[in-house]
Order: C-alpha cells, then sequence, then structure tokens
C-alpha cells in the first residue's frame, strides 16, 4: 500500500538537494541582490527558467548534458565509474537545477529588504563581502532564509517530469513518491496511488500553511520588484 | 604649511571639489545645504562610492584613482559614522562596538570595547540590546563603534541630525570633547550653522558641489567672500550697495536712498565707486525707539518701520523696512517693551564692524 522506499528516497533526495541549494544559493543570491552590474539581470532570468520551462524541456537538455555520451557524463563516469543520468546522483543534479529558483527568490527578496548602511557599516569596520554576508547579512534574513529552506524541501518533494527524465523508475534509486504514484496508477494499483497521493497532498499542505504563517505574508513568484 | 593628511579631488555627479585635511586641525566641517555633495564626498572618502574622476590620496597612499578604487573600504582604517547610527540590530552594544576588532586578539577584544564605549561616554550602555537606545544612546555607541578600531581617519555624516533638539545640543558638547580628545583627523559633514561653528576647527562651504569658500569658522561665517556663501552661512540681509566714501577704514556705503558706515576689515581691495554686498546679519541689529544723542561715525542708526514680526524660537524676528529691507533679532521681553506692531516707527542700530561688503 504505502511505498516506505519510495518516501525514504523522496525525503533523502529533498534533504540533500536543500544542503547543497543552500550552499549555492546564498552567495548568489547576494551577488544578484547587491551587484551593481547590469548583466546580472540575465542569470536573474536564467536563475528564473525552471519556474516557467516545462519539466521535460529541462529533462531532455540534463539528459544532453549528462548523458553518457556527453563529455560531463564521460568524465564523472571515468571518476567515479557509474553514470550520471538513471542514478541518484543524477536526480540530485536535476533536482538543484530544477529547485534554484525557489532557494534564490526568497533569499533576495529577505536580502534586498536589509539596510544598505549596516552593509556598508560592516565595510567600512573591516569586513570583506563573506564576512559581511556571515555576520550581518544571515543573521537578518531568518525569515527568507526559513522559506527559501521550506520552498526547496517542498518543491524537490513533488518535482515529477525532470525526475522521471532525468531518473527514470528503479526502485531504491531513482523512483521518488511522485513516480511511484505514477507507476501506481499506470499498474492500476488504487490504493497505493491514493495512499501515496493523500501522504503527498497533506505534506505540501502543511508546509506551504507553514510557509505562510511564517512570513505573514502571501507568496510572491518573483517578490523582488 | 606641512602637507595635509588627506588630499581628495572628488568628481562625482554634481560634485567637482578639492578637499583636504591638514595635520593639525581636528576637526574639518563640510558644510552646505542639502544636495551640495557633501554626503557624497564623505562616501567616495570612505571608498562606499567610487570617483567619476579625481584622486583620493591620505598620508601619501593612493585610496582611489578615477573611477578606480585602489584600497577598498575595508583597508581605508576609517571610522564613519552614519546619520541614524545603523547599528546592527541582531547585536547588543558590545558587539556592536566590538564588530571592527577582528584583529585584535579574541582576548583583548571586551576591554577595547569597553574602552571604546568610555571614551563617547556610553560605558552605562554596555549590556544593553539595541533595539532599546535612544536616538543619542545609539548614537554614542555608533560613535564608540567608529573609535574603537583606532581608525586613522573619522567621517562623520550629520552625527546629529537625526536627533531632538535638546538632545542634539547635549551630545554636540560631548562630542566636540570626544573628537578633541581622540586627535584623529576627522571630517565632519552637517547642514547645520551651530554644528559647524561649534564642532568644526577649519570649515570647507560647499554649494552646487563646488567648495565656495574655506577657512576657519569665524572666516567663512562672519566674512562670507561671494553671496551665494552668505546666503549658505545665514546672513538675513544682503542688499546691493555702492561706495562712496572711504576714510580711516571706514566706507561710507549708499544703500537704497540710506548711507550708513561700514568696517573695512580685511577688505582692502575696495575702493569708492564700487558695487558691493552689504551683508548685516540680525543678531547684530538692534532696535531702539528713539536716536540716542552720542552720533558716532562707528554706529548706524536708522528710521525704520516695523514690517513683520515672526516668532523664532526664543527669539522674535523682525522685518524693517529701513530704505531696504533689514532684519533683526530681539528677545521677547524687548518686544513688549518696545511695543513692538507692524507699521511701527523704530531705529534700527548696528555697528560699522556688523557690516560685512562683498564686492561685486
Amino acid at each position: 500500500m504505502i511505498d516506505a522506499q519510495a518516501l525514504v528516497l523522496t525525503a533523502r533526495l529533498a534533504v540533500v538537494t536543500t544542503v547543497i541549494l543552500m550552499v549555492i544559493a546564498v552567495p548568489l543570491a547576494a551577488w544578484l541582490s547587491y551587484s551593481r552590474r547590469r548583466w546580472t539581470v540575465i542569470v536573474e532570468g536564467l536563475v528564473a527558467l525552471p519556474l516557467v520551462l516545462p519539466p521535460t524541456v529541462l529533462g531532455y537538455y540534463l539528459l544532453v548534458a549528462l548523458g553518457r555520451r556527453s563529455p560531463v557524463g564521460r568524465w564523472w563516469e571515468s571518476v567515479t565509474g557509474e553514470p550520471l543520468v538513471f542514478t541518484f546522483t543524477g536526480l540530485v543534479v536535476a533536482s538543484v537545477l530544477y529547485s534554484l529558483p525557489f532557494a534564490v527568490q526568497p533569499l533576495m527578496a529577505a536580502f534586498a529588504g536589509i539596510d544598505r548602511r549596516l552593509i556598508e557599516a560592516s565595510f567600512v569596520l573591516g569586513r570583506s563581502w563573506p564576512s559581511t554576508v556571515a555576520r550581518v547579512v544571515l543573521p537578518l534574513s531568518g525569515a527568507g532564509i526559513a522559506t527559501a529552506i521550506v520552498l526547496t524541501f517542498a518543491h524537490t518533494v513533488g518535482e515529477f517530469g525532470v525526475v522521471l527524465m532525468v531518473g527514470g523508475n528503479i526502485a531504491g534509486e531513482t523512483r521518488t513518491a511522485s513516480i511511484a504514484v505514477y507507476d501506481a496508477v499506470q499498474a492500476f494499483d488504487d490504493s497505493t496511488a491514493a495512499v501515496m497521493s493523500l501522504i503527498l497532498l497533506v505534506f505540501s499542505a502543511i508546509v506551504l500553511i507553514a510557509t505562510y504563517a511564517l512570513r505573514r505574508a502571501p507568496l510572491s513568484v518573483w517578490p523582488r520588484t | 604649511m606641512s602637507t595635509p593628511v588627506l588630499d581628495a579631488r572628488v568628481r562625482r555627479h554634481v560634485v567637482d571639489a578639492h578637499v583636504t585635511v591638514p595635520d593639525a586641525t581636528p576637526v574639518t566641517v563640510l558644510f552646505g545645504p542639502s544636495g551640495s555633495g557633501k554626503t557624497t564626498i564623505l562616501r567616495c572618502l570612505a571608498g562606499l562610492e567610487a570617483l567619476d574622476g579625481g584622486t583620493i590620496r591620505f598620508r601619501g597612499q593612493v585610496w582611489a584613482d578615477g573611477p578606480r578604487i585602489e584600497v577598498p573600504a575595508r583597508r581605508r582604517r576609517i571610522g564613519y559614522l552614519f546619520q541614524d547610527h545603523a547599528l546592527f540590530p541582531h547585536l547588543g552594544v558590545l558587539a556592536n562596538v566590538a564588530y571592527g576588532l577582528k584583529d585584535t586578539p579574541r582576548s583583548e577584544r571586551e576591554a577595547r570595547a569597553r574602552e571604546a564605549l568610555a571614551a563617547a561616554r556610553a560605558s552605562h550602555l554596555a549590556d544593553r540590546p539595541v533595539r532599546q537606545l535612544s536616538g543619542g544612546e545609539a548614537q554614542r555607541v555608533a560613535l564608540a563603534r567608529a573609535l574603537a578600531p583606532r581608525p586613522d581617519l573619522l567621517l562623520l555624516d550629520e552625527p546629529l541630525s537625526a536627533l531632538d533638539s535638546a538632545t542634539r545640543s547635549a551630545l554636540r558638547i560631548d562630542l566636540r570633547r570626544i573628537l578633541v580628545e581622540q586627535a584623529i583627523p576627522t571630517v565632519l559633514v552637517t547642514h547645520d550653522r551651530a554644528e559647524a561653528l561649534t564642532l568644526g576647527d577649519r570649515i570647507v562651504l560647499l554649494v552646487d558641489g563646488r567648495v565656495r569658500q574655506s577657512g576657519s569658522p569665524e572666516e567663512v561665517f562672519d566674512r562670507p567672500t561671494d553671496p551665494a556663501v552668505a546666503a549658505v552661512v545665514g546672513v538675513e540681509t544682503t542688499h546691493p550697495a555702492t561706495i562712496t566714501d572711504i576714510s580711516d577704514a571706514m566706507a561710507r556705503v549708499a544703500v537704497g536712498d540710506r548711507s550708513i558706515s561700514a568696517a573695512l576689515g580685511d577688505a582692502d581691495d575696495i575702493r569708492v565707486g564700487d558695487q558691493v554686498l552689504a551683508c548685516i546679519r540680525a543678531e547684530d541689529v538692534s532696535i531702539q525707539l528713539g536716536h540716542t544723542d552720542t552720533i558716532s561715525s562707528q554706529r548706524n542708526q536708522l528710521d525704520a518701520t516695523v514690517r513683520a514680526l515672526t516668532a523664532d524660537g526664543p527669539l522674535v524676528r523682525v522685518d524693517l523696512d529701513a530704505g531696504f529691507p533689514l532684519a533683526a533679532y530681539i528677545t521677547r521681553p524687548a518686544r513688549e517693551d518696545l511695543d513692538l506692531v507692524e507699521g511701527r516707527s523704530v531705529v534700527a542700530v548696528f555697528k560699522g564692524q556688523a557690516v560685512h561688503l562683498i564686492p561685486r
């Protein structure tokens, strides 16, 4: 009835993706928020791309880029001995890219709300950019960080198209909860589909309500105007 | 004169100014109306903004050369005081003050921070959360934070303007003492005359991004070199006039259809027939009901009519028609004694020394 293996795998994927994304998204969001260079809008647009791109399109390009005949895929296989696509590692790479805007945007919204003079005060007191982000920007962005973590986690749990394209449906390796639902429906296993769907529905509802409560403000798709 | 510690040619937006800070003068005040570019200059000195052109040199080291920042803000070893303190709200007072002490061994940081708080007369605030500080307290803590790393240059951006007037005057007196004690070259930005006069050893007066006059506070405030400066330093009466006679360092000056005497002071390039601006400050003009008998060439007595009376703080500003518009400040009791009302005929009295002549 419950595909526990798929649930555990989904949780593992979401945790790993969230951790990696926080490490990537904080400096990226800080750079996008504070850089005065004009071409950062290009990067800003690219980061937001997964919001509008069909997951199958993103999945297709990832397959092309990470596949066993691609330079990246061949290099990875020569180093680790296993391919990137249709593996858990490949899923992590895909999830990180797919959930990137959900980590970067709440952080950018939070960073933009910080009084610029506090950052300048840190500079004139001898602190570098990384030190200023760690000591001033992040401590003052609590709600934004929490929102980024929750949304990244939830969005990774809910992804389907990219996972199917890049990971396929290998039990214990790439079969996530959403794939398990699809799989159950295809196999006319109504009870598994119903239970798994309910679990995902309840989880998503709790996460979003918690996020709204945290911010007491409506979530916008692109909060920084 | 020795080479200045700071030699800055700043071109940025409307600003095109050459500002120097001599070694021996503790406090240089950048004074000017809002929009004159004072804060822009300060931010360029701090490295928070790049120049469009020019150079900034500090003790022989090039900080900025044209749009290139050679030494970033964090390496300039400056103390910067923001207008509204900019304390870190997530840190306590002590942690705020210790923030810039990254090169101090951990064990000595607290002692150094407390020392800086003591210097800023803020020891009693050490254990308070920042959010509970009043405006004046926060500004003292912010000053302690700027002083703690023992900076080579202090930059203060309108340090008192965000405070209410009672707090402002109390802190102003302390601030002057603290700056003199610390003996760190200081550049202070203000648009407030009282602050410039009490805090500065040297005034650099800016109008529309350019330095119009610099010198001691007395020089700049009492002897403005041109009408724009006179307007900025707040001389209430400036009126076109013509020199009709000069003798014994006193000039007879025709203002409107009247003639007044004015001390020439150091304005020795003024000749008979010159067109000048006669500047008279309202606080140098007193009002009487009749002429006094002792006629002196040094003392002007003009028949005048009261045009308007305006309460201005503890004083009353009296706008007179003395053949030309003339403003005077008197106290409230004086107004009652003289029974001043609009339309009343009075005598305006001011010394020749109170008249400052600006050649045109």
